[in-house]
């Protein structure tokens, strides 16, 4: 009672100390004189004796103020922190009346927290945070293209862009390669970075130690220098400050070590992947290619001044000059900007959008959700309330109150929900797909953690606070008599309960319909045939070092030696080498003739492919169906007649009525100009991924592929093996067989083939998954959250009920009035979110596979789930309305 | 009879003493303390006040303002538990104390 009557207790804050002090004094000296007149003194004698006998009067009263003002200064400070204890205390006692509803909205608050927290981390490491380049935002790729999508930079493009130094204040170009370094103990295929002199110092990459290159070092016949990466200097050098100078071996010629980049150096298109370990001059040709093949990147930084519009403007124009001066460009050739940033997140940017979209409607749901449950709190803690107010208790103490228990509700949370992310992070980044940019930059970010903490905190405290200010507004005595008489609440409270779980309904709709396209998605690429068989299938690169398999013929030997002894470990069924392994390396195109038809005209296209190289072997490993002829064999060499194999559709593009098997065609490049029998049809692979449609192809056989000193075409083929169901158990055989035929050749990406299918498909399996457990999560909520409603709603009828009962309704009745009000907010939440559906639906669309925004199956199913759910949620509580007892119910009241 | 100066540390236990009777304004607390000391303490009337606010401060004592019979306001002071347990330890530290005393004084005759 004592903080009751301290509240009520006259402040004396409120008037002077002094004259307090004085009252009190005055009053003693009056008492006294008083007394002394009854014993016969006269007036003024006896106040003169009562003022004698008081003593020192300013010096008494000046100690009283003095003991008085310290003691208040005191007291303030302890009556704060008793309020502060106080709260606690009884927010303690509130949590642990209901630990039901304290367990259930920490957990809510704990799973939007987290959820958020773990995938706005990944976001922002990956789509927010800045490039490891100076000034990234004036930093532009060049893109070059056509109608068919985006085509690199060739070194005749290079030197047309260099000469906008308008545009740009400086232009680099580069292009990945894999480069074979040797010397100390066994040779090593490492990821290179092939850069001219400027492509660094564009992005504002300094080296840590050393220098860059110079123009001079980039080109041809230069004095060959190397930069190496962080990494490589660190595990492979030493991390010795004395490597410049020392040389390294990288495709049989020596380089010298001139500088050792930073650790955050990247260029676009190391973003994915294996990460450049060396960095070597580009060979700038100071007479371009009359080929003008096209395999750089280009980057440049915009001028300043200059902004993308202007820049595109201008290339446009550069671009309609390219091609009425270089033959081999399409007409549809276009060259536009694109920020830099864009050009790194590249495919991933839709995935992690969704997952945003994803993520923020689960974090509305959470929000409704403990809004809802905090409603239906307050509800029983209007009593509460009422009391102690009536007791005299002030408003604002009241408020303080919900909100000490707001915030310790947000702060229990946030702790689990922080410690929730923290996990998820950790889950999600263990699941996420290889090569998403970046993603060892990835840390649970304090600023996005702060966010979502500050979200639930809010919630918390707006329904949290709400039953407060009702007390605020209404009289507390209206409330003790009504809540006494068991009076029916108002009806504005239940409008705002009923609108949460309608959105509740109406988010978990929307998620689960997103889910449900994503699921649809996944099932339609897992189920698409890609043209092969992957299982017991292992694959393997092997490059060969060029000094040594200087000829086609060398490298042609080997690799038909490697295949043949494949063939022969035990256990193995076939092997073979292809210059392009399905979804995992690319081809180019090429164009051809055909015999007896005439040349493409003008404005249209050759016949195209793309070129593949193969070894016997090859199409029976990875078992592509002969459709036609025969498959290429060990008889396919330089000295019989040029065959080649196409898949069926370049077949039935070009030979429409099937006449396609004996025909000759001819490559229209002047690579060569010898006409190629076909000899065989084989099946469509979706070499590009499950999603992409066959490509155009066709096989040439390794030993008749045209000769091109400067293609590395013939001296890298990846290996296909059939073996048995475990195919990783025969690498040790395998590596066994390269060794013994050559240990200068070094094996790399050993892998089986459903490794690399799987590669492709995380990024499917990531969405899948996430969006899978915020669907659950969210159908989870919505049970939750109607189950809170429906069965407070239902507490509250109860008396109603029991009328209704003992007017002789039946218990049927009750149980339909009670499943048809949820129903009918079911149907509308149900509506609302399908809208919402529509919407999500076209944000996906870019990632969705064989299935349409709006989609008649999820559309469908979507809503029978959730109706089933919020049915199920009200099935409980609608029973116990079912089975009031109208005797007790009227008697309690 | 001669009154006797109040010895240092003795008033406080006086005060408490008064209150422990009941809720009491400051004179009433003067009036019971020379009623019951049958004025032989002199105690300066004001210097009973300071002690007061002191009392209060250090929890012994609460005080709440009130109505005196005469429709005035007075401030009751009243004792504390904490007060209480004073009190009674003062008093009891007090009587060995005066004991001991007696006996010596009267070994001395």
């Amino acid at each position: 009672m004592r903080p009751v009557r301290r509240i009520l207790r006259l402040e004396p804050r409120r008037e002077s100390l002094v004259g307090l002090v004085d009252e009190e004094v005055a009053l003693h000296l009056d008492l006294r004189a008083a007394e002394l007149m009854d014993q016969g003194w006269s007036e003024p004698e006896a106040r003169a004796e009562a003022a004698r006998l008081f003593g020192d009067l300013r010096a008494h009263r000046q100690h009283c103020v003095t003991i008085d003002l310290e003691h208040m200064t005191a007291m303030r400070k302890s009556d704060a922190f008793d309020a502060l204890w106080q709260d606690l205390s009884f927010a303690a006692r509130a949590f642990r009346r209901r630990p039901l509803f304290t367990l259930v909205a920490v957990a809510i608050l704990a799973l939007g927290i987290g959820a958020n927290t773990a995938v706005f981390s990944i976001v922002q490491g990956v789509l927010l945070k800045g490039l490891p380049f100076e000034d990234p935002s004036r930093l532009v790729m060049i893109i070059n293209g056509d109608s068919r999508g985006s085509i690199p930079v060739s070194q005749l493009e290079r030197a047309r862009y260099r000469q906008e130094t308008e545009l740009f204040s400086r232009l680099g170009t580069w292009y990945f390669d894999v480069v074979t370094i040797s010397g100390s103990g066994e040779s090593e295929r490492v990821p290179a970075l092939v850069a001219d002199a400027d492509a660094l110092p564009t992005a504002g990459i300094a080296p840590l130690l050393g220098r860059g290159f110079t123009a001079e070092e980039a080109a041809p016949g230069a004095t060959s220098v190397v930069l190496v990466s962080h990494n490589y200097w660190k595990t492979r050098l030493g991390g010795a400050t004395d490597v410049l100078g020392r040389k390294i071996i990288a495709d049989g010629s020596p380089m010298t070590i001139v500088g050792v980049l930073p650790a955050s150096a990247r260029l676009p298109g190391d973003f994915t992947g294996p990460r450049a370990e060396i960095v070597v001059p580009m060979a700038v040709e100071p007479v371009p290619d009359p080929r003008n093949l096209h395999y750089l990147f280009a980057m440049a930084r915009l001028a300043p001044g200059v902004e993308q519009p202007r820049a595109d403007a201008r290339l446009a124009v550069v671009a309609k000059e390219l091609v009425e001066t270089v033959p081999p460009l399409p007409d549809d050739f276009t060259v536009h900007v694109s920020p830099v940033e864009r050009e790194v997140l590249g495919q991933f940017r839709p995935a992690v959008l969704m997952l945003l979209w994803a993520v923020g409607l689960l974090l509305l749901l959470a929000c409704a959700n403990v809004a809802g449950l905090l409603l239906a709190h307050a509800e029983t803690r209007r009593r509460e309330f009422a009391v102690r107010a009536s007791l005299g208790a002030a408003p604002a103490r009241l408020a303080r109150q919900v909100l000490t228990e707001s915030i310790i509700l947000g702060g229990l949370g946030g702790i689990s929900g922080t410690l929730l992310g923290y996990g998820a992070l950790k889950v999600l980044l263990a699941m996420s797909p290889p090569g998403l940019p970046r993603v060892d930059e990835v840390s649970l970010s304090p600023v996005v953690l702060g966010f979502a903490v500050l979200a639930s905190l809010i919630t918390a405290l707006l329904f949290g606070l709400a039953p407060a200010i009702a007390i605020r507004r209404r009289d507390a005595q209206t409330v003790l008599r009504s809540e006494g008489r068991g009076a029916t609440t108002g009806r504005e409270r239940h409008l705002v309960r009923r609108g949460l779980v309608f959105s509740e309904i109406a988010l978990a709709v929307t998620l689960a319909a997103g889910a449900g396209l994503v699921v649809r998605t996944w099932l339609n690429v897992v189920r698409t045939d890609p043209g092969f068989s992957p299982d017991g299938l292992l694959t393997f690169q092997l490059s060969v070092p060029g000094e040594q398999y200087a000829t086609r013929e060398a490298r042609w030997r080997f690799f038909t030696s490697v295949g043949t002894d494949l063939a022969a470990i035990p256990g193995v069924r076939a092997a073979g080498g292809v210059s392009a392994l399905p979804l995992a390396q690319q081809a180019g195109d090429w164009g051809f003739r055909i015999e007896g038809r005439p040349p493409a005209r003008e404005g249209e296209r050759n016949p195209f492919a793309d070129r593949i190289v193969v070894t016997p072997g090859y199409f029976e490993s990875i078992r592509v169906p002969l459709r036609e002829g025969r498959l290429p064999t060990l008889e396919d060499d330089a000295a019989h007649e040029p065959v080649i194999v196409l898949n069926e559709k370049t077949a039935k593009r070009y030979w429409p009525d099937g006449t396609a098997l004996g025909a000759r065609i001819r490559l229209s490049s002047n690579v060569d100009t010898v006409w190629r029998r076909v000899v065989g049809i084989v099946g469509d692979v979706r070499s590009r991924g499950l999603e992409v449609e066959a490509r155009q192809e066709f096989y040439f056989p390794h030993a008749q592929y045209p000769t091109n000193p400067a293609s590395n075409a013939t001296g890298t083929l990846s290996f296909v093996v059939r073996g048995g169901e475990n195919p990783e158990a025969m690498t040790g055989a395998v590596r066994e067989v390269i060794r013994r035929l050559d240990p200068g050749v070094p094996l790399s990406d050993v892998q089986s083939m459903n490794g690399v299918l799987e590669t492709t498909l995380s990024v499917r399996k990531l969405q899948l998954l996430l969006l899978s457990f915020f669907a659950v999560s969210g159908l989870l909520l919505v049970a939750a959250g109607v189950y809170g409603v429906v069965a407070f709603l239902v507490g509250e009828r109860s008396r109603e009920f029991g009328v209704r009962l003992a007017l002789g309704a039946d218990r049927g009745g009750i149980l339909g009035l009670v499943l048809r009000d949820s129903t009918r907010l079911a149907i509308a939440g149900v509506v609302a979110g399908l809208a919402g559906a529509v919407v999500l639906g076209k944000v996906l669309q870019s990632v969705l596979y064989g299935v349409k925004a709006v989609d008649p199956l999820v559309i469908g199913t979507v809503p029978v789930i959730v109706l089933a759910v919020v049915l199920a949620a009200t099935l409980g509580p609608a029973l116990k309305a079912a089975r009031t007892d109208p005797g007790t119910t009227l008697r309690s009241e | 009879m001669a009154s006797v100066d109040l010895l240092q540390g003795t008033l406080d236990l006086l005060l408490l003493k008064a209150l422990s009777w009941g809720p009491m304004h400051g004179y009433e607390v003067n009036r019971w303390i020379r009623s019951t000391t049958g004025e032989a303490l002199s105690v300066e009337e004001g210097a009973l006040y300071p002690a007061l606010h002191r009392l209060e401060a250090r929890g012994w004592i609460e005080s709440e303002w009130g109505v005196t019979d005469q429709n005035r306001r007075a401030k009751y002071y009243h004792l504390t538990k904490p007060g209480r347990e004073h009190c009674r330890r003062e008093a009891t530290a007090w009587q060995r104390y005066a004991g001991v005393m007696a006996r010596v004084i009267e070994a001395g005759r």
